[in-house]
């Protein structure tokens, strides 16, 4: 009955002063709720976003961040391995407000993101690629890669399958381990098929070299291959040379199968959108971060193009089986 | 496994974990592999 009398000015100033503090706090914490999940995150390419390769690969994972509530995404392509990076990763941190970065080509770790990571101590950088060493390298870097010769080995049974000239043919950027693991994941899994099968390799010596691409990719066919994948960052001259040529073609990177869809039997791509969401919302909720993040197919870092129109019905089969056989596996990712 | 060279690199019965520095070090081209890292 009490809650029916008229309030009084004490009451009321009572009854106020507890309404404002409620909305006071309600709004703090909300205030504080919204500061905690807004995000400002840089991503840096060496290359343009849409290459059809290493650079699409990581701006179409940025794209899924993006779409992340409290999320804002700040991107700059076509950023040379030099201080350029560094000025880049300086405005995103005091223009934009980022705090977390991603600087996705191999030669900005040493020494621009190292500078860049001493100097801004409280902003997180990760960097793609498997350079971050524990007790070398800052608290605030770290590295992420994944096992995609996993994604080779896959691609190699294809076109073991695929192949009439039992030859195949690889265009690679350089003779350093992540290269030369799927020269070698992508022969094995095709000699999985026929033990016969060889495959031609050819180094173009640079990341980027459209013209060294296209004659590298017509000499392994002049040479007999007729299925043909590449490690550089844009596969897009490889494959619509080897289409061009009647040659099948295996991607890498990204998905290539609209420039070529009736010669594309499958690609090894990369799976960049889980691997920064995971980054995000660890960040987001105020955990530490990883400093050392690594994972293949079952853990969602590496994905397969679907299959295309030429892969026959065996390749299919032994392709699933495989794939499968690869996702139930026991081992998983490698955080630490 | 051997590489192209003819020399084994892999003994048989060996296996690695995915991140393991043999295979993350690796600088050879597998048997049947025609060309050179050189």
């Amino acid at each position: 009955m009490t809650d029916l009398l008229p309030m009084n000015r004490r009451k009321f100033l009572t009854a106020t002063a507890a309404g404002a503090f409620a909305a006071t706090v309600t709004g703090l914490t909300a205030s504080r709720s919204l500061a905690q999940n807004a995000l400002t995150i840089g991503f840096i390419y060496v290359g343009p976003k849409d290459d059809y390769g290493y650079n699409q690969a990581h701006a179409e994972g940025a794209a899924v961040v993006k779409a992340i509530p409290g999320v804002t995404v700040v991107e700059e392509e076509n950023v040379p391995e030099t201080v350029d990076v560094q000025k880049t990763m300086e405005s995103m941190i005091n223009l934009d407000g980022a705090t977390l970065l991603f600087p996705t080509s191999f030669g900005y770790f040493d020494p621009h993101m190292l500078a860049m990571a001493a100097k801004y101590p409280d902003i997180q950088f990760r960097h793609c690629g498997g350079l971050w060493q524990e007790g070398k390298h800052p608290k605030n870097t770290g590295s992420y890669f994944g096992y995609i010769g996993q994604g080779q080995y896959l691609n190699g049974i294809a076109a073991g399958h695929t192949t009439k000239s039992k030859k195949i043919g690889f265009v690679a950027a350089k003779p350093i381990p992540q290269v030369i693991q799927n020269i070698n994941s992508f022969l094995l899994g095709a000699r999985s098929v026929d033990p016969t099968i060889t495959c031609q390799v050819i180094f173009t010596g640079e990341w980027s070299l459209a013209v060294k691409e296209a004659e590298a990719t017509n000499a392994l066919i002049d040479q007999g291959a007729d299925v043909i994948t590449c490690h550089v960052d844009s596969p897009k001259v490889v494959v619509e040379t080897a289409a061009g040529r009647n040659a099948f073609v295996c991607g890498y990177h990204a998905n290539q199968s609209p420039l070529a869809p009736e010669k594309y039997l499958t690609g090894a791509e990369w799976a960049w959108g889980n691997v920064y969401t995971d980054f995000v919302k660890k960040a987001q909720a105020g955990e530490k971060l990883a400093n050392f993040v690594r994972g293949g197919l079952k853990d969602g870092f590496v994905k397969m193009s679907p299959l295309g129109p030429a892969v026959p019905e065996a390749g299919r089969k032994a392709f699933e089986a495989t794939h499968a056989e690869i996702m139930t596996a026991s081992r998983s990712s490698r955080a630490r | 496994m051997k590489d192209n060279k003819g020399n084994e690199v892999i003994a048989g019965g060996k296996s690695f974990a995915e991140d393991a520095i043999e295979l993350e070090s690796m600088d050879y081209l597998v048997e049947g592999v025609v060309g050179s890292t050189a």
